[in-house]
């Protein structure tokens, strides 16, 4: 009996042992080199698997195997923090949300990529999605694919009190004003948006002051947080809440999903999302389906609109074992040909510019008409190194003024003395 | 009694409600139940591919954890109990202090250690991550449990002319039994349970347990509320058959026995 | 050899192992961290020196990690005390016979069996001021994660719902140890229920307890994932708790010195706490020796 016990946990443990030794197999010179592509999971992963077949049929003599991340974003730049602090050199091509790649680039983790691509591969791409890839002169990713901030808003809801789609933040609080005055429902609210402490109100937050003349950043190092432009901006996020009680002051708890819930279930007239949330809203079983529009952020009286730059970009591990063969596949990933499939059967927005006047692409996706003035307007956050330090810094502030607990002034100045401290210590 | 269960179970029973409901009615509120129960998240959970394997992973991770702590520990606690070694405050306040450092301060280097080492994506690696701490944990539960077996019973043994194991084996263990089915279902739910290491230290399914899985249900922007309502479901039954099968261990009045002996 | 040295081998031979395993695995991380917190180390700017006690000195002037000490200190005290309190009246209520009692027993502990990060996840879809089920069943419209007054204790919640149950399972055991005799002696002498837990079971009790005690609290002092996933700190860094603060310093925004150095604060708070329960607890046991 006892025998048995302990032959049968012998054999178990040889199977995890066996099971769990990392087989490295010697390449010889025929064999096909492998490259690890370390990605967040896409929803449409069958159609990724498909993209990266066709690059494996193209390139004989490479295979590219796929390694998942969760698609939380803390969770990502854990992970890459960590590896590449510790030189490891398992993958080789990375999927970077827009704002890593100036700090991974400063870092010396990513390949200097500006030799690899030329600029006929990089002109057609969004520009302000690249520009967010360079530190200096040197350019470390390449944008797959981009986001912007759009506004949504219910078609039938502003019909019915015989409004147009907002312009301004002005006429935005006057139409949702109305259409809550006419509809006396009590569970529904005027404008969702991203409040919650978290990098998405840095997003959202952006384009009232953008869309106010403001921004966060002068030029490089200077914060122009206590800029009036900016004040301004920040008073009416307060306002909105406080003052008009056009959004509710649970929107301190919405992120993306949140938000894209409420509007979905028909309570919010108004919601800033990413373009994401339309194939949910469009759903047929979608209690708003065929009742909602998109439409550019608004801006204020004298200013222009200015969505913020979401997307992923690809970048190459600086130690990498095999560069030449990622970059081949950095490459592909921008031609025009692979960045449609990347539109029509990923379902997210390519970065080539081009692919949207494809007429094939017109005809199967008629809402991107809508969404096009965004790709054009869009504009990335502060691209510095020390973005995210910077980001870490206005969260709790700008989460302060959401939240009314300190004026705009007050959560600025204070975050304007911590970023100024910050750069300082360059 | 009613209260404490209600408000233990609560919170579960709502998880498997939302697991029930179609995808449509998820944010909505009311109905509390769906009209049409669907068993469509547990089909997405099940059938998605790697699941099962991940499963099995969980359930080596959790099971070698246990055996570790215990191989480990209860020689070395009863050693602490039991035999009047110096420096036993120094051992025991040494790995308890070992345990107290932030997981995610601890992650990093780790991991560095089994890159180096040549283990990385695999479960041996969580093993060894998770024995390590959970043993503190286990060898001052079980150091404590030993001590309340009376010394008299140890000297008996001693003058019988047992050796430490023997000891051990006819004496401690049956008297401690209670509390060592405690510290092996608590260690074996930790294991279970662990996020942190199991997501730094794995990369593929491979040696991906079921907690980091669950972490790549989400997409970018979207949360798939049902099929991680149904793999938390999944995920948990294991522990909950678990205490039901061994609650009983936990309850006989081993100590009766002793008393008489 | 002799006797008294095949002994003295044979009592390190058993502590042996799970000393070196433990040191040599664990060891190493908390080196690394201690080594790091001495340094100014910031990937992203390039610099990597040895600068002595200056992320020490700084963190002292820092209100940023006074404001999550403070916030950890206050969530250690409310969620350690409501889990032993709640946690022995389940405890004993569990160790008393009446039907279905082994189901209780287990189902009471189906919210330890949820891995945390789901539970989090699922307290965060319970709380939602829009369509969570807390606003529904109160017939209320709290901003529970989004308003500073409620936030903290929301996450208490969450965390005295997954967590008693743990308590609950070491004071059972503990429990069970108690003989039956003692009981029946102190009752045929004429000892009340009151008498019979004030003067039996408390006092063989004390040293589990001290013992949960000290577990919860090494725990609740470095909870992380419960706040993370149900507020990110916020709002306005109100909820943040120090491992928070040192995971965001760390993998945010690469400054691996100044947050190894706020890791580091946490052990040592940590470590004052413990000690008090140590030293209890040795003394508990010492008079159970005898």
């Amino acid at each position: 009996m006892r025998q048995r016990l302990v032959v049968s946990l012998g054999l178990l443990l040889l199977v995890v042992v066996g099971g769990s030794c990392s087989w490295h197999p010697a390449v010889g010179p025929d064999e096909p080199v492998t490259i690890v592509f370390k990605h967040s999971k896409h929803p449409r992963y069958v159609a990724l698997a498909e993209l990266i077949q066709k690059f494996e049929a193209e390139n004989p003599g490479i295979r590219v195997r796929e390694e998942i991340l969760p698609a939380s974003t803390d969770e990502q730049h854990q992970f890459y923090v960590i590896n590449l602090a510790a030189r490891a050199g398992d993958f080789d091509v990375m999927d970077m949300d827009v704002i890593w790649v100036p700090e991974f680039g400063r870092a010396g983790w990513l390949e200097d990529l500006t030799p690899q691509v030329s600029t006929a591969e990089l002109a057609p791409l969004n520009p302000a999605a690249l520009q967010a890839d360079w530190v200096g002169r040197r350019l470390f990713g390449v944008p797959w694919f981009v986001d912007a901030g759009v506004l949504y808003y219910r078609k039938d809801l502003l019909d019915k009190y015989g409004f147009g789609s907002p312009k301004t933040y002005a006429e935005l609080v006057d139409t949702a004003r109305a259409v809550l005055a006419g509809e006396h429902d009590p569970r529904l609210t005027g404008f969702v948006w991203q409040g919650m402490q978290y990098e998405g109100l840095v997003c959202a937050a952006l384009e009232f002051i953008r869309g106010n003349g403001g921004d966060l950043l002068r030029g490089d190092a200077q914060p122009a947080l206590t800029d009036p432009h900016t004040l301004e901006a920040l008073e009416f996020m307060n306002d909105l809440i406080r003052t008009y009680h056009v959004t509710p002051p649970m929107v301190t708890t919405l992120n993306e999903e949140a938000a894209r819930n409420m509007f979905q279930s028909g309570r919010a007239v108004f919601m800033r999302n990413w373009p994401y949330a339309w194939k949910f809203l469009s759903d047929p079983n979608s209690p708003v389906a065929g009742r909602v529009g998109i439409t550019l952020v608004p801006h204020f009286l004298g200013h222009s609109s200015v969505p913020t730059l979401g997307g992923f970009h690809l970048g190459m591990n600086a130690y990498s074992r095999h560069k030449r063969e990622a970059i081949a596949f950095v490459r592909f990933m921008i031609r025009y040909d692979v960045q449609k499939e990347v539109l029509l059967k990923l379902g997210v927005l390519p970065a080539h510019r081009e692919v949207y006047s494809d007429a094939e692409v017109r005809q199967a996706l008629p809402f991107l008409r809508d969404l096009v003035p965004s790709l054009e307007r869009v504009q990335p956050r502060p691209v510095t190194p020390y973005y995210l330090m910077i980001s870490q810094i206005l969260q709790p502030e700008l989460s302060a003024v959401v939240a009314g607990l300190r004026p705009p002034r007050q959560a600025m100045q204070s975050a304007e003395q911590q970023i100024t401290h910050l750069l300082e210590a360059r | 009694m009613g209260l404490m269960l209600s408000f233990a179970l609560g919170p579960f029973v709502w998880e498997l409600i939302t697991a029930l409901k179609p995808e449509g009615q998820l944010a909505q509120l009311p109905p509390l139940f769906p009209a049409r129960p669907t068993a469509e998240h547990f089909i997405a959970v099940l059938g998605a591919p790697g699941f099962l394997r991940v499963a099995l992973n969980s359930l080596v991770v959790a099971s070698f954890t246990v055996l570790l702590a215990f191989v480990l520990g209860v020689p070395a606690a009863y050693a602490l109990a039991k035999l009047n070694l110096r420096g036993r405050q120094v051992i025991l306040g040494t790995l308890l202090c070992l345990s107290m450092f932030p997981a995610i301060a601890n992650v990093a280097p780790l991991y560095l250690l089994f890159i180096r080492l040549g283990v990385r994506d695999s479960v041996l690696a969580v093993i060894v991550a998770h024995s390590v701490f959970a043993l503190p944990f286990a060898l001052w539960t079980l150091t404590n449990f030993f001590q309340e077996i009376p010394d008299d019973l140890y000297r008996a043994g001693r003058i019988d002319g047992c050796s430490h194991l023997g000891i051990l084996r006819h004496v401690v263990l049956p008297l401690a039994a209670p509390g060592l089915v405690s510290v092996g279902l608590l260690v074996f739910i930790f294991s279970w349970n662990e996020f942190l290491y199991a997501f730094t230290l794995t990369a593929t399914e491979r040696s991906r347990t079921l907690p980091a899985a669950i972490a790549l249900f989400a997409g970018l922007h979207e949360i798939p509320w049902g099929e991680i309502a149904a793999a938390s479901v999944l995920a948990t039954l294991p522990s909950v058959l678990l205490m039901l099968l061994f609650q009983r261990r936990i309850i006989s009045g081993l100590t009766a026995g002793a008393v008489k002996g | 050899m002799s006797a008294a040295f095949r002994e003295r081998l044979s009592r390190y031979g058993l502590l042996g192992p799970a000393v070196l395993f433990v040191g040599g695995v664990a060891l190493m991380p908390v080196l690394y961290t201690l080594w790091l917190g001495f340094r100014r180390q910031l990937p992203i700017f390039g610099i990597s020196r040895f600068a002595g006690l200056e992320n020490y000195r700084f963190l002292l002037a820092d209100a940023r990690f006074w404001n999550a000490l403070a916030h950890t200190a206050y969530f250690v005290l409310l969620s350690v005390s409501l889990e032993l309190t709640l946690g022995l009246a389940i405890a004993l209520l569990l160790n008393q016979s009446f039907p279905g009692r082994g189901l209780a027993r287990a189902l009471v502990f189906v919210p330890w069996a949820v891995p945390s990060v789901v539970a989090a996840r699922f307290w965060e879809w319970i709380y939602n001021s829009d369509y969570g089920v807390l606003n529904y069943v109160l017939g209320t419209r709290v901003n529970w994660l989004g308003d500073p007054r409620w936030a903290l204790h929301a996450a208490i919640l969450a965390d005295v719902w997954k967590t008693t149950p743990f308590v609950v399972l070491l004071l059972l055991a503990g429990l069970q140890v108690i003989p039956e005799d003692l009981y029946r002696a102190a009752r045929i002498d004429g000892a009340g229920s009151w008498q019979l837990f004030r003067h039996i079971t408390l006092p063989l009790l004390l040293p589990v307890i001290l013992l949960a005690l000290l577990f919860r609290t090494m725990d609740a002092a470095r909870v992380f994932d419960l706040i993370f996933v149900l507020t990110g700190g916020g709002p306005a860094n109100q909820t943040e708790t120090l491992v928070v603060y040192a995971y965001k310093l760390l993998y945010r925004t690469l400054q691996f010195g100044y947050g190894s150095a706020v890791a580091v604060a946490t052990f040592l708070f940590v470590l004052t706490l413990s000690l008090a329960y140590l030293r209890l607890l040795g003394r508990a046991w010492q008079t159970h020796g005898e």
